[in-house]
């Protein structure tokens, strides 16, 4: 099931037609709804919980300033979350990180590969994978999930893992292939990842 | 699946993912990245790393930045019932609102806002004085008038002016009757001068270098140059004109080393501010700071930023912002706060902010010297703020 069916739809057309009265309590429902996600999505963007905060900020600022003249062709969510991005990218374009791609000529492979796109960002967090992910890697036991967070999410290597862990290292790897083997049987269409 | 290979593949992605990834990760990543198998893998990572990293902000940020959102909804709201019959001097669609050529319009508005009534007369100027502190620990105040008169207190070659106390000279050693070899033996004597709100203050070095320092200000400087290089420390705000010389001439401050042969520009750079800042009015500059050294030209703009430990150049009118030296303040771009800042800076009183102007906006602005009370009323109508004073601070509120 999609998840822009009904429920959500009837909120959309809500949202789209209060933008144009400027109420308040319009804007106030718009600003909870997708505060927190596009907060996150914008700490993920920048790096910097700061910028964030103001990048959001004035995502919703301008969002109310231009309410008479705006056209918004899809939902409101994704004009917010595609918001976000275009204000974030010109901060990134500062940024040293996108010069070391600039370099080698590879600030292309940034934005097509690297980068969250909005659409991206929105396809995620309303599909079911999301959920079914988050729930598979909760479901591990204790320290499976500790050496699995450690070494696929944190990045660090097995020995990193073993001495934060004050484990030896082969119990590292057997964990890795436990955890592995849990989440192949649970998550059976990632077939690659795991 | 060979879990070594895998290990430090996903290292590697972790890298790029959270933007520590250096020159060569990215090359390998490049590389890597080009294997159709590979793409879709780093898809499926990607994925699982922004959901495990999605910070979502606390409850009481949420309904703190909530607040700030309607507060600014209904200020908007509000101004734009209040500038309509302002649309032919006002842009609202940009944000920016202009305070050049505005004062036409003050008169008008000062009666119908009733501004004219606003007492500043119990204003409390700072009254901390200017201090030149000479090389064996003793401080004159060269406004206090007698300070020249006792032979005694000054150090030899340093003039006051007679005319105007707010300038100082050093005469160079060579043509005082100081003996060389005393001076060899004490090594190289140093005075400083500390500038507070509300004042400014002109140096004649012992090279004939003249130093504009604004408000906020502190410059330590050798009493007569030396053989070798030129050096001075600043903090805060100094326009330089130097003069030519064979002998380098350097400024260093907390965060950058400024150098030059001969040339006029502005240095800013205090521990409090974002960003520290040179000027380049006319010749050639060299600029180092946070390890990297850059040559600027005229009408350049060196900025170090300290939020984000970077260094850039602009361009600017140069003349128009170092017109501060000549007693004529320019604010340009700035937030409310970052004007309020300034003019608290500049007339040396305390002011009190308990306004909502939103920070996009932008102000702009020239004030001469002489009277915090132009200035205030100007703010007061392209602000929508109202002023009062309130045991000698300055406060400001929103308007109706």
């Amino acid at each position: 099931m999609l998840p822009d069916s009904s429920p959500l739809e009837y909120k959309r057309n809500m949202s789209d037609a209060g933008i144009k009265t400027g109420s308040d309590e319009c804007f106030s429902a718009l600003f909870k709804e997708y505060y927190g996600s596009l907060y996150s999505y914008a700490v993920r963007l920048l790096a910097d919980e700061t910028e964030a905060e103001e990048c959001v900020h004035n995502t919703f600022c301008h969002l109310w300033d231009v309410r008479n003249s705006i056209e918004i062709k899809d939902s409101v969510r994704s004009y917010l979350f595609r918001a976000v991005y275009n204000r974030a990218i010109s901060s990134i374009r500062q940024k040293k990180i996108i010069s070391r791609y600039e370099e080698k000529g590879l600030s292309e492979l940034y934005f097509t590969n690297v980068v969250q796109t909005p659409q991206a960002e929105v396809k995620l967090i309303s599909s079911e994978t999301s959920k079914i992910i988050v729930s598979a890697i909760e479901s591990l036991p204790e320290r499976c999930r500790e050496v699995f967070v450690g070494c696929k999410i944190r990045g660090k290597s097995y020995a990193e893992v073993a001495r934060a862990l004050e484990i030896s290292e082969k119990t590292v790897e057997n964990q890795m292939t436990i955890a592995m083997k849990k989440l192949r049987e649970k998550l059976k269409w990632l077939l690659l990842f795991f | 699946m060979q879990s070594d290979k895998r290990e430090d593949i996903d290292i590697l992605l972790n890298r790029i993912l959270n933007g520590e990834a250096d020159s060569s990760d990215i090359e390998v990543f490049s590389l890597w990245i080009r294997d159709p198998g590979n793409e879709k893998y780093f898809e499926q990572f990607k994925d699982i790393w922004h959901l495990s990293h999605s910070t979502l902000p606390d409850p009481d940020k949420t309904a703190k930045e909530h607040d700030r959102y309607i507060n600014y909804i209904r200020m908007r709201r509000r101004r734009e019932r209040a500038t309509k019959s302002l649309t032919r001097v006002f842009s609202i669609a940009a944000v920016t609102l202009i305070l050049f050529g505005l004062y036409i319009f003050v008169n008008q508005y000062v009666i119908q806002y009733d501004y004219t009534n606003i007492s500043l007369a119990e204003l409390k100027y700072n009254t901390d004085s200017i201090k030149v502190v000479l090389s064996d620990g003793r401080v004159i105040n060269p406004l206090s008038g007698n300070s020249f008169e006792d032979s005694n207190i000054t150090e030899s070659g340093l003039v006051i002016d007679p005319v105007n106390a707010r300038q100082i000279s050093y005469v160079p050693g060579e043509k005082r009757s100081i003996r060389k070899t005393t001076q060899a033996k004490d090594g190289v004597k140093f005075n400083s001068v500390s500038i507070p709100p509300g004042e400014r203050f002109v140096i004649m070095l012992s090279d004939s270098t003249m130093v504009y320092l604004n408000s906020n200000s502190y410059l330590r400087y050798p009493v007569n140059f030396g053989e070798g290089t030129r050096h001075v420390t600043l903090s805060g705000r100094a326009y330089f004109d130097v003069t030519k010389s064979s002998k380098p001439f350097i400024v260093t401050t907390n965060d950058m080393e400024v150098e030059v042969l001969g040339t006029s520009f502005d240095v800013e750079s205090s521990e409090a501010a974002k960003n520290s800042s040179v000027i380049l009015v006319e010749g050639s500059v060299r600029v180092t700071a946070n390890g990297q050294t850059k040559v600027i030209s005229p009408n350049e703009k060196f900025t170090l930023n300290h939020v984000f430990n970077e260094v850039s150049i602009s361009n600017i009118d140069s003349k128009t912002m170092t017109l501060w030296k000549d007693g004529i303040l320019v604010l340009k771009e700035l937030s409310f706060d970052q004007m309020i800042e300034s003019l608290s800076s500049w007339y040396g009183v305390e002011i009190e902010d308990r306004s909502t102007v939103p920070e996009t906006d932008r102000f702009n602005g020239k004030f001469d010297r002489e009277d915090i009370k132009a200035a205030m009323k100007t703010i007061a109508l392209s602000a929508k703020v109202k002023y009062k004073v309130r045991e000698g601070k300055l406060v400001i509120e929103d308007g109706k």
